[in-house]
């Protein structure tokens, strides 16, 4: 086994050049940028950028904006896809084109369904149209509020598939023959999924969640595509400030601004790997 | 078993090698093409080379558009190099006026923004080894400025003992200046004025010539009069949207750079737009496609008088006369016409005008001057010789004699410029030519011209430029998307517009 390791490294080296050159170095590098005063000078000021971008409040209002977003993406997109694969794996006849129809959004780019979004919750478009033949008032038609349901609704379409798949496979490591020992003992559906289910899914479950924290930053694209670079400021989230930082070669804001994220990521994800940790213990 | 892992595996790295080198794109081609060039790019610093002298020196100029045949970078640029015959000027230009010819709009669209994204991207890198014209359109230059990739002219102007500022309109550099740093410099300048309706106002009490300036409540005070007088008459002349006092300078007033705030959400602003929403804007006898075609206060005096008396001056359709008499007979009344102020209107100021009057320069509500540079210089930090680009950018703002007014171009003489030069004595010369040359069909269709004092004439410019002023182009927010849907669709009250526009402005606010 040992005498491979060298074969081994030389085969993972090119991967590993390639995220040393794009990703760690540039990364590295960026913490110089980001305590400079601007890229003409090149002065150093230490934590003032990091100061500054804290205090801005259209960074502070980004970074709530976020929070409100995932708070809400996350636990909505897991309980929709729980709900879905229990369902899916309990269904009888129609469980294939029930699957295959929760499971379309993962195989469409998103890209060509944006136009259909666009066509629907657009400015002038037919969801606003029909409200307003409905009888609503302008006022409450074309007020902002509006646009952070049409982004969940936008995430929960593109990721509950993929947390679908991920809790299906979960759900199929679970022996049946436990179900049929709680049943014979007069457990009822509830009592079989929280003695059962959701004990055997919570390794899943913690995969899910990472992965759905994950994807909550990577739904940018769609609400670029929607929504374009100056949102309302209802829906102004971090991306749309470190893009638009990035358009404007600000530089300094936008490294700030990208390890402040960087931070607050990581200790949101070691507080999941160490509560993951602690709950998979206390189960075995 | 063994041989078709190992080839799998040399396969797998071979996919990761290739998959890396993919990762280059077109866009990626065309930066280092571009990164070639600059390194190849001459870095001599010698001393300036004279006429005669020998040593070859080059600059670079990037701009946008490529101005043979329409502007004077080209033939300003021989100039120089006639002069000292050691300097080479290349003008890299994304598009030339020929190749504009054969482009779809959306072709133009994309090799400018295809341009500016190279441009960006070599100012970021600190390759810009260039000197940069006209581009204001698609660089963010205050940004540019506060984040140090541009140079400040500023200490370059103050140290030059060549640029007395007694020569120059320097009120008007101060309002380019961003952060205390002059990164763009012009050597042409515009404001916005309006002509009116001499009618109407003299219906209503107002004496013209006692007019000095206008804001929009006051304009709108007059029009709001004049339609209980005249219940057809369009605020603009041949209906040039109901957006135009806000697109062209009133957006000014409500946004404050210095402190970070708008007050778009604000009554004022409300009443702002509930007022300029009630304008009539209406042209039912004009084609779609000469809507807001008689942007022209030759056009407005000839509608006036042709209104009045029936008749009007056959000059005014020398440049296009079956558009302009269209226009002229079927345009409904119209109270005014916001004109850029180029050498053609500015020649009108002091001339009598039977119809119309004006142009009187368009204020903010609060009494600022909008201007705006039209042919300008900006110099990267990057750049290797700004020894070189500074001579030359003195060479265009230098004072030009009336005989180096025109450059001989293969078809029509080009102007210097046909905007106000920030240099006064060629201002003056400008006007000393259209004195001995006639040049009246500039002046968009007015005839018997007196003669102009060009010494009164720039005395009345310099008291227009020592207001106090706000730079158009600083104020770049995009809220058309808002306007749009209040002042065209009638989707949105004016209460929903401005919390929506004071919404967008935070957000441009506080990015920068």
């Amino acid at each position: 086994m040992k005498k491979h390791t060298h074969i081994y490294w030389l085969f993972l080296l090119p991967s590993l050049l390639g995220v040393l050159l794009f990703y760690v170095f540039p990364f590295l590098f960026s913490l110089y940028y980001a305590t400079v005063d601007n890229l003409g000078n090149m002065r150093f000021v230490g934590l003032r950028n990091f100061a500054a971008t804290l205090s801005n409040p259209l960074f502070q209002r980004a970074a709530g904006n976020t929070l409100i977003f995932i708070g809400l993406c996350v636990p909505l997109g897991m309980a929709l896809a729980l709900f879905l694969s229990i369902c899916l794996q309990r269904m009888g006849r129609g469980r294939i084109p029930a699957t295959l129809a929760l499971l379309l959004p993962l195989v469409v780019p998103s890209g060509s369904i944006v136009y259909f979004w666009k066509v629907l919750f657009d400015q002038n478009g037919l969801l606003r149209k029909l409200l307003l033949q409905a009888g609503v008032s302008q006022d409450a038609v074309f007020q902002n509020s509006w646009a952070m349901g049409i982004l969940v609704a936008v995430f929960l379409w593109k990721n509950v598939s993929y947390n679908i798949v991920l809790f299906w496979s979960g759900l199929v490591w679970i022996p049946k023959t436990y179900y049929e020992q709680m049943a014979l003992e007069g457990a009822g559906a509830w009592r079989q999924f929280v003695t059962v289910t959701w004990v055997y899914l919570s390794p899943t479950t913690f995969v899910v969640l990472l992965m759905s924290i994950v994807n909550s930053f990577k739904v940018f694209k769609e609400i670029y595509m929607l929504f374009g670079p100056y949102p309302s400021t209802d829906i102004y989230m971090l991306q749309h400030y470190m893009n638009n930082q990035f358009q404007s070669l600000s530089l300094p804001q936008l490294c700030s601004a990208a390890y402040i994220l960087f931070l607050v990521i990581s200790l949101v994800l070691l507080v999941i790997f160490r509560l993951q940790k602690r709950v998979t213990d206390t189960y075995q | 078993m063994k041989k078709v892992k190992s080839i799998s595996s040399l396969l797998l790295v071979l996919c990761l090698v290739l998959s890396c080198a993919g990762c280059q794109n077109e866009q990626d081609d065309i930066y280092s093409e571009a990164m070639t060039k600059s390194a190849d790019a001459s870095e001599s610093q010698g001393p300036f080379p004279e006429a005669g002298e020998t040593g070859e020196r080059k600059l670079v100029i990037k701009t946008p558009f490529s101005n043979d045949g329409t502007g004077a970078l080209p033939y300003l640029a021989k100039e120089f190099m006639d002069l000292h015959p050691g300097v080479v000027i290349e003008i890299d230009s994304a598009i030339s006026n020929s190749q504009i010819l054969s482009m779809s709009r959306a072709e133009i669209q994309m090799a400018r923004e295809s341009f500016y994204s190279r441009v960006s991207m070599e100012i970021a890198s600190g390759e810009a080894d260039y000197a940069l014209f006209d581009v204001r359109d698609g660089l963010n230059i205050p940004q540019l400025t506060r984040n140090g990739f541009l140079e400040d002219l500023l200490p370059l102007w103050e140290a030059d003992p060549a640029l007395s500022s007694d020569g120059y309109f320097t009120n008007v550099l101060s309002g380019f200046k961003v952060d205390g740093k002059l990164s763009t410099l012009p050597y042409s300048i515009s404001f916005y004025d309006l002509y009116l309706n001499r009618d109407i106002l003299e219906r209503l009490g107002v004496d013209p010539e006692t007019i000095e300036a206008v804001d929009p409540n006051r304009v709108l005070d007059w029009y709001e009069r004049g339609r209980e007088l005249q219940s057809n008459l369009n605020l603009s002349f041949s209906s040039g949207g109901k957006g135009l006092f806000y697109e062209y300078l009133e957006r000014c007033h409500y946004i404050d750079l210095a402190e970070r705030t708008a007050s778009f959400d604000s009554p004022e602003f409300i009443e702002f737009l509930t007022r300029t929403n009630d304008v009539l804007n209406e042209d039912p006898d004009l084609e779609p496609e000469l809507l807001g075609y008689g942007g022209c206060g030759g056009l407005l005096d000839a509608n006036i008088s042709y209104r009045k008396a029936g008749e009007y001056s056959e000059n005014i359709l020398a440049w296009s006369p079956e558009i302009f008499k269209t226009v002229v007979e079927k345009a409904r009344p119209g109270f005014l016409v916001l004109e850029e102020s180029f050498m053609p209107n500015l020649i009108t100021m002091q001339q009598p005008k039977e119809y119309a009057a004006g142009p009187y320069p368009l204020l903010t509500t609060d009494g600022k001057l909008g201007v705006r540079s039209v042919e300008e210089f900006s110099l990267p930090s990057a750049m290797k010789d700004k020894e070189l680009a500074w001579e030359f950018i003195k060479h265009c703002l230098g004072t030009r004699s009336v005989e180096r007014l025109d450059f001989l171009a293969q078809g029509s003489p080009v102007k210097y410029t046909t905007f106000i030069p920030v240099n006064k004595a060629t201002f003056q010369n400008m006007l000393e030519d259209v004195n001995q040359h006639g040049d009246h069909g500039l002046a968009m269709g007015y005839s018997g011209f007196d003669t102009i004092d060009p010494k009164s004439m720039t005395e009345l410019l310099e008291e227009i430029l020592d207001r106090e002023m706000v730079n158009i182009d600083l104020y770049s927010v995009d809220m058309e998307e808002f306007l749009e849907e209040f002042y065209v669709s009638g989707l949105t009250t004016p209460e929903v517009c401005a919390r929506k526009m004071q919404d967008r402005a935070y957000i441009w606010l506080h990015e920068k």
